[in-house]
């Protein structure tokens, strides 16, 4: 037998105990891939991208995320499994394998996992290149789909970087094997299990800390949330570290003594607890602490573009409302947007038209000229009513009509002069009303209501516009109307639009892409943290086979073995996930703090927050399903 | 109480084979009768009988004891006694009931209530203390407290072990864990305790301690134990011994005097067989 083979036949001896490392590190590689190919894609490359070096400069950030999270997770779970099989490295010493030779046994069995997983993850990432150019193309709404190609240079950079990244760890951890002797390695082993103990004391103080964290966290608001924000987080995460490393051993000991414990399997189940929660303490901990990071800036992430969204839908009561110079609608006529509308398949809820005269005027005092638009005291009435719109009552204000000579004194002249007082000269009354409507830009926002004679007057004498605002129902997303009636006029033309599915369009460009790369680092974060939970059981795999092969004789079910195991993944798996999670919503309901909200808009900040833990505890509990039953599978394959 | 008056009715009337006692009318807690077991052969191996044609009754109250060379085929019998081995061949009763019937639950539950088992590596659950390794049939079976809590009193005391019951395992010597594992095995009053080399980890002081420990159960307590073991010293404890190899019983010896007398016995039997170093 060559080296090369006894490498093998030991990765396929215990191929479970890698099954969870080798999903992970290639689940890595296929989404770096993935990624490289849509960066280095030549359609990409040549400047197809809404966004442009933006989107490039987050998908680089991502990748760079990508492999340093890969590097950080092989370097961790390499140096657990070597950890794992000190008794048989103290074997092989004991035969007389030398130092070096044991350093090239663990170089080629990683070198022979790299490859596996190099290669696994270049397959996948090409099997999912196509979805993933359809569903990026989607999410930044490119019109025409990227087309699907093998970049060369994403597959150099991912082969030749991720062997490098294993190559480095390997030779770093096998560095490390064989320093101590042989006695020391055969004996790992069989060290009797001492019963942990936890300081009751530093138990409680843990429990307060988190506690004592969350109660500030709630009653923050405002500016004292940024303030609050170190110290909070900094006791949280002490206490979280002392929950799982004291708290939940002293937990545990506590439910030992209590009478129910001698009933059924449950006596069981809490001994074996007491030894796993101890012996996987830091790592639980950790895994919580990151788990709310992470939950906390996707739900932060969510929260500000539900935000960015509901000021859309603030600004653009309407789908669209756009602006014509001169009399009425010549080129965005009414049939012409009604022909639009019935292609789309769209039936218009509101299309109402009013007429406007621009002028410009001069508050005293101020210097400065702006605009104003006159609407007439029965259109204006009729269009809100349209509009479904309150009339309001508005604000009373005069317009004295400046001749050009008396304007000429400022910086420009200007049509009118506006004061609240009723002056001395010859003028209008009207009354100050903000348009119930999204105003284009370049249209004045200053709008006065005047008498129909008036109006007909200075309509006269000055340039008039029409302004037409329509809606329709599911105007953010259900059709493009909104682009295509935009679209449709040509680009030299004078129309003022504003468009609210544009809107849409440019912050769902601007977030999307954002949140799609945040969405997938978040999730191969979960993956690597459950991945490693599922390793750390595997290398318990032996003392539990041990353990149930005793019950077995003794006299136990496969039923009530099968509860004692998967009561005890469950806590194991999804215990650092709650944790993680109930930091996340206190940290999210602090941040509906920050920006201010208040009564249902601080509730809506708190659902949103559920939702995204929400579906990552549904990933999280996929992922434990998966582990409990291939740790069954393992653990009692006939009984 | 057991059904066990039927089975003296049943096996009562019986002709017995010469290897079995005739000693009485005590009814038999455990009677195989032509158990087979044949290993592989199936997929064109070589095949392997490790027991043939093996008959035994154990009667309530006995103290018996299985003796033969490595690879006669004592541990396979123990397995097939102990319901974890199904025979190739022949039948196993014990307390009245056949196992062969029963599924992997209902057998899994037969062996926590009906059986109590020993084992040379102790098998106590090093996440347990000693209290709790003893208690775990009855805790698996949701006794009540306080019954768990007298059994455990009563069955500590015999066994010595009353002072060490918080400890865990890895905290007390060889013997103290080995009786811990008999005062598990009886504590749920099994029809049969069922023994295997339970003396093959200790020193000699503890050995001594543990098999006159379990002999006090039998003869105080009227405790039935099948034991098998390599060791003479063990064996000498037994009111009878049975000797077995390939697969066969070989023969038979009944205590009559002292302890001492049936030692030389049982050594001049196992020269006379051969296959032991010692």
């Amino acid at each position: 037998m060559t080296f090369a083979q006894l490498a093998l036949s030991n990765l396929k001896g215990s191929w479970l105990r890698y099954a969870a490392f080798l999903l992970s590190s290639t689940f890595s590689v296929a989404l770096f891939f993935v990624y490289a190919q849509f960066l280095f894609h030549p359609d990409v490359d040549a400047g197809y991208l809404y966004g442009g070096a933006a989107t490039r400069t987050v998908l680089t950030v991502c990748l760079v995320l990508i492999a340093v999270f890969a590097f950080f997770f092989v370097l961790y779970s390499s140096g657990a499994f070597l950890r794992a099989r000190n008794k048989e490295f103290g074997l092989l010493t004991l035969m007389g394998t030398t130092r070096g030779q044991l350093r090239r046994l663990i170089w080629l069995e990683n070198t022979f996992l790299s490859l596996a997983a190099i290669a696994a993850g270049v397959g996948l990432g090409l099997l999912f290149s196509r979805l993933f150019l359809m569903a990026i193309a989607r999410v930044l709404l490119i019109d025409e789909p990227i087309s699907f190609a093998l970049v060369p240079r994403a597959l150099l950079l991912t082969c030749l970087g991720f062997f490098a990244l294993f190559q480095l760890v390997t030779l770093a951890g096998a560095g490390l094997v064989g320093r101590r002797s042989v006695l020391e390695m055969l004996k790992e082993a069989s060290k009797p299990r001492v019963r942990p103990r936890a300081s009751a004391g530093l138990a409680v103080v843990g429990f307060l800390l988190v506690v004592g964290g969350y109660a500030v966290a709630s009653v923050v608001q405002g500016a004292a949330v940024a303030l609050a924000f170190v110290p909070v987080v900094t006791v949280v995460v002490v206490g979280t570290y002392l929950v799982f490393t004291q708290g939940s051993v002293f937990v545990m000991r506590r439910l030992s003594r209590r009478l129910s414990y001698l009933r059924g399997t449950r006596m069981l189940v809490v001994s074996q607890l007491v030894f796993r929660l101890s012996d996987n303490a830091r790592l639980l901990a950790n895994i919580a602490t990151l788990s709310a990071v992470v939950l906390a800036a996707s739900g932060t992430f969510y929260i500000v573009s539900r935000q960015f969204y509901s000021t859309i839908d603030d600004q653009f009561p309407h789908a669209l409302a756009f602006v014509e110079t001169g009399d009425g609608r010549q080129e965005l006529t009414r049939a012409r947007v009604d022909a639009l509308l019935r292609e789309h398949g769209v039936a218009a809820t509101v299309a109402a038209d009013v007429e406007l005269v621009e002028a410009t005027y001069r508050q005293p005092g101020a210097g400065r000229k702006d605009w104003l638009a006159l609407v007439a005291e029965s259109d204006y009435l009729a269009w809100v009513n349209a509009l479904e719109a309150p009339a309001g009552v508005g604000d009373p204000a005069w317009l004295t009509p400046l001749d050009a000579a008396a304007a000429a004194d400022g910086e420009g002249a200007a049509d009118f002069a506006v004061s609240a007082e009723r002056p001395e000269e010859p003028s209008v009354a009207a009354r100050r009303v903000d348009p119930p409507a999204a105003v284009p830009p370049y249209l004045a926002e200053t709008w006065y209501v005047v008498d129909d004679a008036v109006w007909q007057r200075e309509a006269a004498r000055r340039r008039t516009l029409t302004y037409a605002v329509y809606d329709w129902p599911n105007a953010d997303r259900s059709t493009p109307l909104g682009l295509a009636v935009s679209r449709s006029v040509p680009p030299e033309s004078t129309l003022l639009v504003a468009d609210k599915q544009a809107m849409y369009v440019m912050v769902r460009q601007m977030l999307g892409l954002s949140m799609f790369a945040g969405l997938f680092v978040s999730v191969l974060f979960f993956i690597g943290a459950g991945s490693l939970i599922y390793f750390k059981l595997f290398t318990e795999l032996p003392d539990d086979r041990r353990l149930f092969t005793r019950l077995k004789r003794i006299g136990i079910t496969r039923r009530e073995a099968g509860s004692v195991v998967s009561r005890q993944v469950a806590l194991v798996f999804l215990l650092p996930f709650a944790v993680g999670g109930v930091h996340a919503l206190f940290a999210l309901n602090a941040l509906g703090g920050l920006i201010g909200t208040v009564g249902a808009e601080r509730a809506a900040v708190v659902g949103y927050a559920l939702i995204v833990v929400g579906l990552f505890g549904a990933v999280q509990l996929a992922f434990f399903l998966l582990t409990r039953w291939t740790y069954l599978r393992a653990l009692l394959p006939r009984y | 109480m057991r059904d066990t008056t039927i089975m003296t009715d049943r096996f009562g009337g019986r002709d017995e084979t010469p290897k079995v006692s005739t000693a009485g009318a005590a009814p038999a807690v455990l009677e195989a009768s032509g158990l087979t077991k044949v290993y592989g052969g199936t997929r064109g191996g070589a095949s392997h009988t490790a027991l043939q044609d093996f008959d035994l009754r154990v009667e309530k109250g006995e103290f018996l004891g299985i003796m033969g060379p490595s690879g006669s085929g004592k541990t396979t019998l123990l397995n097939l006694l102990s319901t974890i081995d199904t025979p190739t061949s022949g039948s196993v009763r014990i307390g009245g009931q056949d196992p062969a019937g029963m599924d992997a639950e209902q057998l899994a539950l037969f062996r926590r209530r009906r059986l109590g088992f020993v084992f040379q590596d102790f098998n106590l659950l090093d996440t347990l203390s000693l209290r709790e390794n003893v208690l775990l049939p009855l805790v698996l079976d949701r006794v009540p407290v306080d019954e768990m809590n007298a059994r455990l009193r009563r069955v500590a005391a015999t066994l010595g072990i009353s002072q060490v019951l918080d400890r865990m395992p890895y905290e007390v010597s060889g013997g103290q864990q080995q009786r811990a594992a008999i005062a598990r095995a009886i504590v749920h009053d099994p029809d049969v305790v069922l023994a295997d080399e339970l003396t093959g980890n200790l020193d000699s002081k503890a050995a001594n301690d543990v098999m006159q420990a379990l002999r006090a159960l039998n003869e105080e307590q009227g405790v039935t134990v099948v034991m098998v073991t390599h060791d003479p010293f063990a064996a000498s404890f037994c009111r009878r011994v049975v000797f077995i190899r390939d697969g066969r019983a070989f023969n038979e010896l009944r205590r009559g005097g002292n302890r001492q007398a049936f030692f030389q016995q049982l050594l001049d039997t196992l020269s006379a067989m051969g296959g032991f170093a010692s």
